[in-house]
């Protein structure tokens, strides 16, 4: 069981972590995150013989994520802004576009930001992530299509004269 | 050529947006790329939509995965040891008597001392110094588990009182979420 577990680790671990950071913005957090689910694995390992799924570990991430996400809220009356660019998005440097990008995933609502996470970070097939979230083949290709559209709506304008 | 020419006409509104969803999902084709670019060519605000849509799915494409430091990565291996270490701790709790503060432990000690009292008599035949001291031991016991009983209600009383004060004072909600964790809570469409 043991060496099971420690293959789910090794095999898993950047995934769910990924998940943790591009969720919470806080990489402490995302550690604590990650060790939390982890333990909830052992200890589903030790109740079930039952093969335990990807799936089933960054579900119970994203429920992590989120419900620290809520208790943080009474500190922090409103989701942070993106900070303003001057430059043109293709003007920005390849790490300023990063850094962007993660802020505006940060910033997307749920479902839009773990869609945009597991699809376009992690790159899971539609039908895992419609298992993941429990939404249907379609509903995911719907909310991909909305979550990209307002990353897209808030991309700095580019200036063509 | 031609066809390229005659398709940016008929190019409306709607399969121009098809396209540019199309390169945001990453699944755009040589063909359908081409078309754009003739197109982009012709209409700035087309230009700019499209080089935007581009810049962000390149923007997408190379956000990288986090990797997880050694420490954590330890930290995790660890589990499996340190879970098992923690049951045997807890499995013996109960024999520390430091730890004979908390009802349920009371209980348990007071129910560890009658069972000896008892075992006592069965193996020997007392005298009546004995038999007193015995019953005297059982009186005891028996004040003990009353308390460690009484301590326990009050301690539920407590819970409950605190739990109600912070709804009343709107600091917790009314219902407390049900967790399980082999079928985790389904979480969707809520702001953030």
């Amino acid at each position: 069981m043991q060496q099971r577990f420690n293959a789910m680790v090794k095999q898993h671990q950047h995934r769910v972590f990924t998940l943790a950071v591009y969720m919470l913005r806080d990489r402490a957090e995302a550690e604590d995150v990650t060790q939390e689910t982890y333990l909830k694995l052992w200890q589903r390992m030790e109740k079930t013989q039952e093969e335990v799924k990807r799936a089933w570990l960054l579900q119970v991430t994203r429920n992590a994520c989120i419900d620290r996400i809520r208790k943080r809220r009474p500190q922090t009356n409103e989701v942070p802004e993106i900070e303003d660019h001057r430059d043109p998005v293709f003007e920005m440097e390849q790490d300023q576009l990063g850094k962007w990008l993660k802020d505006a995933i940060t910033n997307l609502k749920e479902p839009y930001r773990s869609l945009v996470i597991f699809r376009d970070v992690q790159q899971h097939s539609y039908l895992e992530i419609a298992e993941m979230l429990e939404l249907s083949l379609s509903q995911v290709k719907i909310n991909l299509y909305r979550a990209r559209q307002q990353l897209r709506a808030k991309l700095p304008k580019v200036e063509t004269t | 050529m031609k066809d390229i020419n005659k398709d940016l006409k008929k190019m409306n509104q709607q399969t121009f947006d098809d396209a540019i969803e199309e390169l945001l999902a990453g699944d755009m084709d040589m063909q359908q790329a081409e078309r754009l670019k003739q197109a982009s060519a012709s209409d700035q605000a087309m230009a700019s939509t499209i080089i935007d849509a581009w810049a962000l799915r390149k923007g997408l494409d190379e956000l990288e995965i986090e990797s997880v430091s050694a420490t954590l990565e330890a930290r995790l291996l660890a589990i499996p040891d340190q879970s098992q270490s923690q049951t045997r701790n807890n499995r013996f709790a109960w024999l520390n008597p430091a730890n004979w503060q908390t009802g349920q432990s009371w209980a348990i000690g007071s129910a560890l001392a009658m069972s000896l009292i008892i075992a006592i008599g069965i193996n020997s035949q007392p005298n009546r110094a004995e038999i007193l001291q015995a019953r005297e031991d059982i009186r005891i016991a028996l004040a003990y588990l009353g308390k460690s009983l009484n301590q326990a209600d009050q301690l539920t009383r407590d819970e409950l009182n605190q739990q109600m004060h912070k709804i009343l004072a709107g600091q917790a909600p009314l219902r407390q979420p049900y967790r399980d964790i082999d079928n985790p809570v389904k979480i969707e469409n809520i702001d953030l």
